[in-house]
Parts: C-alpha cells; sequence; structure tokens
C-alpha cells in the first residue's frame, strides 16, 4: 500500500536536496533534516498514498521551500544549475542528487538588490555638491572630479535602474557647479554715478556691464536649476526606500 | 511550561486520530501559490506576520516542527505554505528567539522541540503592542475613511 507514498517521499527529498544545493551546509542540512522529519511524521499517520500526496501538496514546491530559505520568494538562485527546476517529466521522481558534498558551493549569502539608505545618500550629495565643493577648494579639476565621483557612486549603486541612473546623471552636469558658474557670467556690474543738472536737481546715472537675463526668465530658471536636482534626487531616495522595505524580510 | 510528559503521552498530538486527515484538504484550499500570490500587498503583511505567529504558538507551550505546522494550519487565515514554516524557524533560532532540542518520541521518529527564549518573549510581547495599535488605526481608518 504504502509502497508508493515512500517513493513519493523519497523523490520530493531528492527535489529538495537539489534545489537547496547552492546553500550554506549547516543551513542546507537542517533544512532537509527538518523536511524528513516532518515527512517521517507524515508516513507514520497517511493511511493511503493519496494522503500523502496531500501532505507534499501542503508542503510546497520544494523550490519554493529553497527559496525561502534563500532569504524570500524571488531571491535569485545563486547558482542557476542549482536553483533550476527539474528536468520536465521526471515529476516527483526526479534524478538523484549529487553526492554529498560535491553539489554544495561556498556558502552564497543571498544577493541583495539594493545598497543600504547612507550609500545612495552620500552617491547623491556627492552628485549635487561634489563638483561644488571639492571645486572650490581646489579649482577647477577638483570640480571635475567631485563630480565624476558622484556620477560614479551613483551607478555603482545597486538600488536604482539604469534608467534613473540616467536621469540623475544628466540633471546638470555638474551638480550645482553649472548653476553657480551661469549666476557668475549673467551677472552684471552696475556703477551709478551722482551728479547735478542745469537745474540744480540731483540725478543719477547707471552704467551697467556685462550680461543679465532679464527677470521674467532669470528667476524660473534659477528655480528650476536649484529645484530639478533636489526633487530628483529626493525622487531617487524615496524609490530606493521602497525598494529596501520591498525587500525586507 | 516545558509539558514534555504531556508530548510523550501523545495525548495532545495533533496528528493522532483523524486530526491529520480532516485538516489536510481543507488546509489545501488556503494553501498560498508559491509566486502566484496576485495580492501583494497581502502577501507582504503575512510575511511580516507569520514569524510573530510561530511565536505566539510556542509562547503556549514547546512544540515540535509537525505539531506547530499543524496548528499554524488550522488559522486558515494565515494562509501559510507549509513548507515554508521550516525556513523561518531556521531563521528564528538563528537570530536567537527559539532554541531547539531533539528528543525521542515514543511513537514515531525523534522530534525536534522549538520553544520560545526569553528574547523571543520579548520581541513577541513588542510585536503584539505594535500590532494591536496598527491594527486598531487600519479597522478604523478601513471603517470611516478618516471621519469618525
Amino acid at each position: 500500500m504504502m509502497a508508493t507514498g515512500r517513493v513519493l517521499i523519497d523523490g520530493y527529498l531528492q527535489r529538495l536536496a537539489a534545489a537547496t544545493a547552492d546553500l550554506p551546509p549547516e543551513v542546507r542540512d537542517d533544512l532537509l533534516t527538518d523536511v524528513r522529519t516532518h515527512l517521517l511524521e507524515v508516513q507514520l499517520r497517511a493511511a493511503s498514498d493519496v494522503e500523502v500526496r496531500e501532505a507534499l501538496d501542503r508542503l510546497g514546491a520544494p523550490e519554493a521551500i529553497a527559496a525561502e530559505a534563500r532569504g524570500g520568494p524571488g531571491a535569485p538562485t545563486a547558482s542557476g544549475a542549482a536553483g533550476a527546476p527539474p528536468p520536465s517529466g521526471a515529476g516527483w521522481a526526479a534524478p538523484p542528487p549529487p553526492a554529498s558534498g560535491a553539489g554544495r558551493t561556498a556558502a552564497p549569502s543571498p544577493a541583495r538588490t539594493t545598497s543600504s539608505l547612507g550609500y545612495d545618500a552620500t552617491a547623491l550629495l556627492t552628485l549635487l555638491f561634489g563638483g561644488l565643493l571639492i571645486g572650490l577648494l581646489t579649482g577647477v579639476i577638483g570640480m571635475v572630479l567631485g563630480w565624476t565621483a558622484g556620477v560614479g557612486l551613483v551607478w555603482a549603486s545597486r538600488t536604482w535602474s539604469g534608467g534613473e541612473k540616467a536621469l540623475a546623471t544628466l540633471v546638470w552636469p555638474g551638480g550645482y557647479l553649472l548653476p553657480l558658474l551661469l549666476g557668475l557670467t549673467g551677472s552684471q556690474v552696475c556703477t551709478s554715478t551722482e551728479a547735478t543738472d542745469a537745474s540744480g536737481a540731483v540725478v543719477f546715472e547707471e552704467v551697467c556691464e556685462g550680461f543679465a537675463l532679464p527677470v521674467w526668465l532669470g528667476i524660473p530658471l534659477l528655480v528650476v536649476l536649484v529645484a530639478a536636482p533636489v526633487v530628483v534626487a529626493w525622487l531617487l531616495l524615496r524609490r530606493g526606500d521602497a525598494r529596501r522595505a520591498a525587500e525586507h524580510t | 511550561m516545558r509539558g514534555t510528559a504531556r508530548y510523550r503521552s501523545g495525548s495532545r498530538d495533533p496528528g493522532r486520530g483523524g486530526g491529520w486527515t480532516a485538516l489536510g484538504p481543507a488546509a489545501t484550499l488556503h494553501r498560498m501559490e508559491p509566486g502566484g500570490d496576485r495580492n501583494r500587498t497581502l502577501t507582504q503583511l503575512r510575511r511580516g506576520a507569520l514569524p510573530n505567529c510561530v511565536l505566539a504558538v510556542l509562547a503556549n507551550g514547546e512544540r515540535y516542527g509537525f505539531e506547530l505546522i499543524g496548528v499554524l494550519s488550522e488559522a486558515r487565515g494565515l494562509a501559510i505554505s507549509e513548507g515554508t514554516i521550516y525556513p523561518l524557524l531556521s531563521r528564528l533560532r538563528r537570530e536567537g528567539l527559539v532554541e531547539t532540542s531533539w528528543r525521542e518520541s515514543d511513537s514515531g521518529p525523534p522530534r525536534r522541540y522549538y520553544r520560545l527564549t526569553p528574547d523571543g518573549e520579548r520581541a513577541l510581547a513588542s510585536f503584539r503592542e505594535a500590532w494591536r495599535s496598527y491594527r486598531d488605526a487600519v479597522d478604523a481608518l478601513l471603517a470611516t475613511g478618516g471621519r469618525g
């Protein structure tokens, strides 16, 4: 009666062994022992093969258990072969697992898909202010280096997609350096002189040199120049937070 | 809270008699399909609450794995996938919230018993408190939309 049930249980355990081949040995042994013990209890109580099948159904796919052991569903497998489903058609009677020890890789920690908040904030601050601050201290080369460091940090983060990184990079090449430069070149120097005209009234003559944007254009432009990088940085930080929260188990 | 003798006698063993069979098909209906849950929010909520449900069951006395899963499966709304409880227990043990010991059983294979550590009790107490205020706030907002 229980011959088939025995085969089902063995097949299930072999599938679990194969699906967990990439886990650290102590975690894997622990898990296999627990599930094997569970199935012994099942075997003890099951009156028919149907009940064994139902118990295996309730346990869920061995691959899902392995995924949970790696840190939750959706966590990427450290080794493609180890996490792959058994050959199609094999079903419960999957091929035996690799000889003990042979299939084990050295304890990979589950791959994370985000960087820390501290890292991301540092990257964005460097992007925005790195060129400006280092530039003020060391000159033109520092400006370039500071901003380049920010770009490097942003692109090295695991939190954001390529598009988001491109957005961050393109905000204002140079971070706040560009608004500062525009502010300098756009500044006017005005000198006024005081004179007395023929009637005795005092008049001011004002002479301006340099180039200035008209106020109606200059002020909105300034607002955009200052606000856009902050808004983009804020949005990226928020998205990173959401992703970290989603990843947290 | 040890209750060793009680379990050894098998008197509270949920797997005895018709318990196991009665539990089966019903629990299957509520099993979460791996990766197939369309409601991501609920999935996240369950994942967050489940470890604390395990701690709560163990606060009532030690249990072995199979028995613990039986208790959790009876709480239908939890929608657990039974196999994932073992990695969860393993994590709780590594975090020092539960501890285990193997013991012989009269009726079957040796069993690994799980029980709460003092750290586990503290973690459960703080979750209990946080959950209550969170649940009350969500309930109130769901009921009144903030116009209560």
